[in-house]
């Protein structure tokens, strides 16, 4: 199992069109290794994802995917040096990444836990 | 000229050719399909550029004279261009030289057609049409991307680097699904096809004196991963069919040959926070009927593995350690018959290859990594050509290889 030695708590984002309530962590993980390409509503999928070693996304691997980090950028990297996957787009900071799920239609993110109402559907994750 | 001058002025050089030639290629496959390149909604491009220097002393693995050689040049350039959720197109092309290790020179390491044709939450279905990846063993689709592999110079035992071009990809059809339920996440793969093999990789494969051409008739792959759920483990399972045809040419001193090659393998990979643990263990099943000649007939089972440690030192820094076996023959593990039956022309260490090996990255900076290493290795066989085997220079049964590669991708 994984331990988080960070002690933040993480939420996951999407833009208001993404119109789901609860992902599963294994329908997540499919999400942000780039291998889920489209909502169940035929929308593309936009993940946003910020730089390996920001705590919040260390913190998010953990929580949510369950994953270590290093193990998503081998995902990311075999996929897109065989050709059936890109990279998600990385953002440099949390309010970038805030900013892009508002934004940008079909997008999926995640932040530091936050009760703050905003311009975004928060995800559970079962 | 400095190693960095000269990987600067390369890499500009190759990338301007190899995007050209890429991008030729993309606009092409996109109008057989009777779109246009303007109808896609994303394009990504990526790419990578490596150089190293390698040497293999008392052997044949970089060249004959067994000194240091900068025959270790990577150079790949790729695109993908989703046309709508559901479609897309993918190439890329590579620049190799590995000495030896396989045949040189520019290569369209891939270019397909991606069908998605289920996309839902727990099940994805995918189509490949064209020349497609090999996705079946832990490291066969990047295996020539540097910064993809834990080490300058893969396992040789699975990885065979005179195997390279016939194992990386092939022409043809795959399907991969992906599935995800209660018992965890599975990964299941399936391909048909063939890769053209060209003169130098007959000779490669074959030996030098061998005047023919060889075919791969078919490769026939399957293979499934199983991460079970709330574990750190993932295992699989692969099997490879295929079959080759040497035909003479009017000098050849050879005769008209098939080849047949079966292959059954298991693969395990553990992670924890800072280390892994990966192996792949396999049976080979080789049929030779003819080439040495007309009646000839020879059946045997090869087996081999290796079992690879990565140990995250600090951030920038990785180690790795890696136990590989490899016999030719399972019924005839130190190379006595081989050698008895070829009345000892042949050595009895043309029958095993094993090493043990050391490395160390360093990321220098973002995308920049310096990774270097060393193996001990018993036995040459796995050494290029083997059926043919280079007698002449490979008169040691201990030779060991130390490689230094700078590499850059974005």
């Amino acid at each position: 199992m994984l331990i988080s030695p960070l002690g933040l708590a993480t939420q996951v984002i999407a833009h208001p069109s993404v119109k789901l309530e609860q992902l599963t962590h294994s329908q997540l993980r499919a999400v942000f290794s780039m291998r889920q390409t489209q909502w169940p509503d035929g929308n593309t999928v936009r993940v946003f994802v910020l730089a390996s070693e920001h705590p919040t996304h260390q913190e998010f691997c953990r929580e949510q995917l369950r994953m270590f980090p290093y193990q998503l950028d081998s995902i990311w990297n075999r996929l897109s040096f065989s050709g059936i996957g890109t990279r998600p787009q990385q953002v440099t900071s949390e309010q970038e990444m805030q900013q892009m799920i508002e934004t940008t239609p079909g997008s999926i993110g995640y932040r530091v836990s936050s009760d703050e109402p905003t311009g975004v559907n928060v995800i559970e994750i079962i | 000229m400095s190693l960095k001058s000269f990987n600067k002025i390369f890499a500009t050089i190759m990338r301007v050719k190899l995007q050209s030639t890429l991008a030729t290629l993309l606009c092409w496959s996109c109008l057989l399909m009777g779109m246009s390149v303007s109808c896609a909604t994303e394009v990504q491009w990526h790419g990578f550029v490596a150089q190293g220097a390698i040497q293999a002393e008392k052997s044949n693995f970089i060249n004959q004279t067994g000194d240091p050689s900068l025959a270790l040049t990577e150079v790949g350039v790729n695109a993908l261009i989703q046309l709508n959720p559901r479609w897309r197109v993918a190439g890329q092309v590579v620049y190799l030289d590995g000495g030896n290790r396989y045949p040189d020179g520019l290569k369209l390491d891939y270019l397909f057609v991606d069908w998605t044709l289920v996309n839902q939450l727990d099940w994805q279905l995918n189509l490949y049409i064209g020349r497609y990846k090999n996705q079946h063993w832990i490291y066969s689709s990047t295996r020539d991307v540097p910064l993809t592999r834990p080490s300058i110079v893969l396992p040789q035992s699975v990885y065979f680097d005179a195997f390279r071009d016939i194992a990386v990809s092939s022409d043809g059809l795959a399907l991969k699904t992906r599935l995800d339920n209660r018992l965890g996440h599975f990964e299941l793969n399936w391909s048909l096809g063939s890769t053209p093999l060209s003169r130098t990789q007959t000779k490669l494969l074959l030996g030098e004196q061998v005047q023919g051409q060889s075919k791969q008739k078919y490769v026939h792959q399957a293979s499934a991963f199983w991460q079970p759920t709330e574990t750190n483990w993932t295992v699989g399972l692969s099997l490879l069919d295929s079959e080759f045809s040497y035909y003479t040419s009017a000098m050849d001193i050879m005769f008209d040959g098939d080849f047949v090659v079966q292959r059954l393998m298991l693969n395990a990979h553990y992670v924890q926070a800072r280390w892994q643990l990966i192996s792949e263990v396999f049976q080979e099943r080789m049929d030779t009927v003819g080439f040495f000649e007309p009646q000839f007939s020879l059946q045997q089972f090869g087996q081999g593995g290796y079992v690879q440690g990565l140990y995250q030192l600090n951030t920038r820094t990785k180690l790795q350690a890696t136990l590989d076996y490899y016999v030719v023959n399972k019924d005839d593990r130190r190379g006595q018959q081989l050698m008895a039956s070829t009345g000892g022309m042949v050595p009895a260490y043309f029958g095993y290859q094993h090493s043990a090996s050391v490395g160390i990255s360093f990321e220098l900076a973002d995308r920049l990594r310096l990774q270097a290493e060393h193996h001990w290795v018993e036995g040459t066989g796995r050494l290029a050509p083997t059926v043919l085997p280079d007698l002449q220079t490979n008169t040691h049964q201990y030779w060991q290889l130390w490689a230094l590669q700078l590499m850059y991708w974005f």
